[in-house]
């Protein structure tokens, strides 16, 4: 995979990271090496592989459906940046 | 104006409210309508460390749900992660099925416009957990957060584009309610959100020309599917013949139905395809589906809803109506063929269910469940109309009897001496005293006016105390008339 600054703008987007002309540039020969490494991976061969099989449970062994406790609201609102003590508080989404 | 020369492609994406005791991946309630807040713990906000397992209920009612809609269920299903950022999703993903989806390959049927079978398809069903809720507040900048329904197991069912008018997809939605209603897998409510749609529609002309596929979202009820369909299809018919806008040179777009006004709304422009970057979910392992699983589900599920309602109508005789009306509940449905018998007619049994006793329960705001005595009783009730030892009206009084006192029907009409009177002779004293006694209406009669007989049969049926065999009264008078029977 060759990394572009194009690419790197779009995964910023995605991630709402904002990044500098100058951070985009210092990225793109960055991730090229990270991706150069992993692609040592895409090297071996899993043609007879299930990807999905290395730890698959059987439906038997799931969690039974019974209720566990949940927080105490004033734990489940702890950490927000801003509650109202009842809701957590966001700033309004404004479609693109 | 000539016919449109367009056809109408619709596809609907359904998700759908399993209903668990507790949510999908962690053991907090799954109730709707509690305080805010107040069901939510550590892998519902996903704090570092939190690890979610799944809820074999989920499982079970997503298997169980593909079965009914007809589906494959995989041998082996597995997890991956949605990402985006939304304030109701405090992951930053939403754990859901992408390549392995739990179900494919389904089908149901629905009425077509055209009067024939349309078989519906349904390209995959798959988990996922809901996000949690939104509300703006009003002349604020901010929006309130609940995460109550954070992590609810929900089966995403698309269809294939297989249906043709926005009345299709009203009853492909009525026909996927009652499924699932009747496999007892989800409460289906719409008001409730435990069902909600997003229609996809384009238009397809006879020259080859697509309009753009929109998405429509907001929809909360059957009728507000089939506004929002006519809407964009007038909308995009327009787009297309006054500034020729097709799938070439459009993108697809996703629009918010205004219930308030019947129209729809541009919400955002997808220019690329959503970009998800799904991943295989690190923190769940792929679960082998137990066939034995399968097959104890397969073999529970009950008939589905439409093939009882033709049933209703080819093996019983009963009118259309009556079909749907008796099959829209599956516990209605039962109760009527728990009360069936040898010696009465289906048609007679659903008289009285739909009309006395559904009268009763509509007044006193109750289901089905809240009749005080077993279908078996209102099944004797249909045989003695049906063996004409009681008329309609009596009918009526005694099902009053069973209904306040719980007495047996053919015990209370052998105490109160409710049959009715079928002797020829009773009969014709009567009938000769009623044109005696109406002969300005009598004459009516003879001269062929029916409605002006109605005056006569009172007369008669008054003599007989109400209880005369109505058939019978009325052969008599023909009789005595000279008219032909
Ligand atoms: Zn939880």
């Amino acid at each position: 995979m060759h990394v572009t600054e194009t690419l790197v703008r779009h995964v910023a987007r995605l991630a709402r990271i904002e990044l500098s002309d100058g951070e985009v540039a210092a990225m793109v020969p960055q991730l090229d090496r990270i991706l150069g490494h992993v692609e040592a991976v895409a090297n071996v061969d899993v043609a007879d592989a299930d990807p999905a099989s290395a730890d698959a449970v059987p439906s038997a062994a799931l969690r039974p459906d019974v209720a566990a406790p949940s927080l105490e609201r004033r734990v489940v609102l702890r950490n927000a940046p801003a509650t109202d003590q009842v809701f957590f508080l966001a700033p309004k989404v404004l479609e693109d | 104006m000539s016919a449109p020369a367009y056809r109408v492609i619709v596809g609907m994406e359904v998700h759908l409210q399993l209903r668990t005791r507790t949510k999908c991946f962690c053991g907090c309630l799954a109730v709707y309508g509690a305080e805010p807040n107040v069901h939510v713990c550590d892998v519902c906000l996903g704090l570092p460390g939190a690890l979610p397992v799944l809820n074999a209920e989920a499982l079970r009612l997503g298997v169980r749900t593909g079965l009914a809609l007809g589906c494959t269920v995989a041998r082996r299903t597995k997890w991956d992660r949605k990402n985006y950022f939304y304030p109701d999703l405090p992951k930053g993903y939403q754990i859901s099925q992408y390549d392995r989806p739990l179900c494919t390959d389904g089908a149901i049927e629905i009425d077509g416009d055209d009067g024939a079978t349309r078989r519906v398809r349904i390209r995959r069903a798959h988990l996922e957990e809901d996000t949690g809720k939104s509300f703006h507040v009003a002349g604020t900048k901010h929006s309130r957060i609940d995460l109550n329904r954070c992590g609810t197991p929900l089966l995403e069912i698309v269809s294939e584009p297989d249906l043709a008018s926005a009345e299709e997809a009203g009853r492909y939605l009525e026909e996927l309610r009652r499924i699932v209603a009747y496999a007892g897998t989800s409460d289906g409510n719409m008001q409730e959100g435990n069902l909600r749609c997003e229609p996809n529609v384009n238009l397809v002309y006879e020259n080859g020309d697509r309009t753009p596929i929109v998405e429509v979202k907001n929809v909360n009820s059957v009728a507000g599917v089939e506004r929002a369909i006519r809407f964009e299809v007038e909308r995009q018919d327009r787009e297309y013949r006054e500034h020729g806008r097709t799938s070439k040179n459009t993108p697809r777009s996703t629009r918010g139905f205004d219930d308030t006004t019947g129209t729809t709304v541009h919400q955002r422009t997808k220019e690329s395809a959503d970009d998800y970057r799904y991943f295989p979910e690190p923190d769940l392992p792929a679960v082998d589906v137990d066939p034995a699983l399968v097959e104890a589900e397969r073999a529970s599920l009950p008939e589905r809803p439409r093939t009882r309602r033709l049933r209703y109508v080819q093996a019983l005789q009963l009118s259309a109506y009556d079909a749907g009306v008796l099959t829209a509940d599956r516990r209605v449905a039962d109760w009527f063929e728990a009360a069936l018998g040898p010696d009465r007619t289906a048609k007679t049994v659903a008289n009285l269910l739909t009309g006395e006793v559904f009268a009763r329960l509509n007044a006193a705001g109750k289901a089905i469940d809240a009749v005080p005595f077993p279908p078996a009783r209102l099944g004797e009730l249909a045989a003695l109309v049906d063996g004409r030892v009681v008329n309609a009206p009596t009918a009526k009084q005694v099902l009053k009897l069973l209904w306040e006192t719980g007495e047996a029907p053919a015990a209370a009409v052998a105490r109160l001496g409710l049959a009715q009177v079928s002797d020829p002779e009773a009969v014709r004293a009567a009938c000769e005293a009623a044109i005696a006694a109406e002969p300005a209406a009598a004459a009516a009669l003879k001269a062929g006016n029916e409605k002006a007989g109605g005056r006569v049969v009172g007369h008669a049926m008054k003599a007989l105390k109400g209880k005369g065999d109505p058939t019978l009264v009325q052969r008599t008078l023909r009789q005595l008339l000279g008219l032909p029977s």
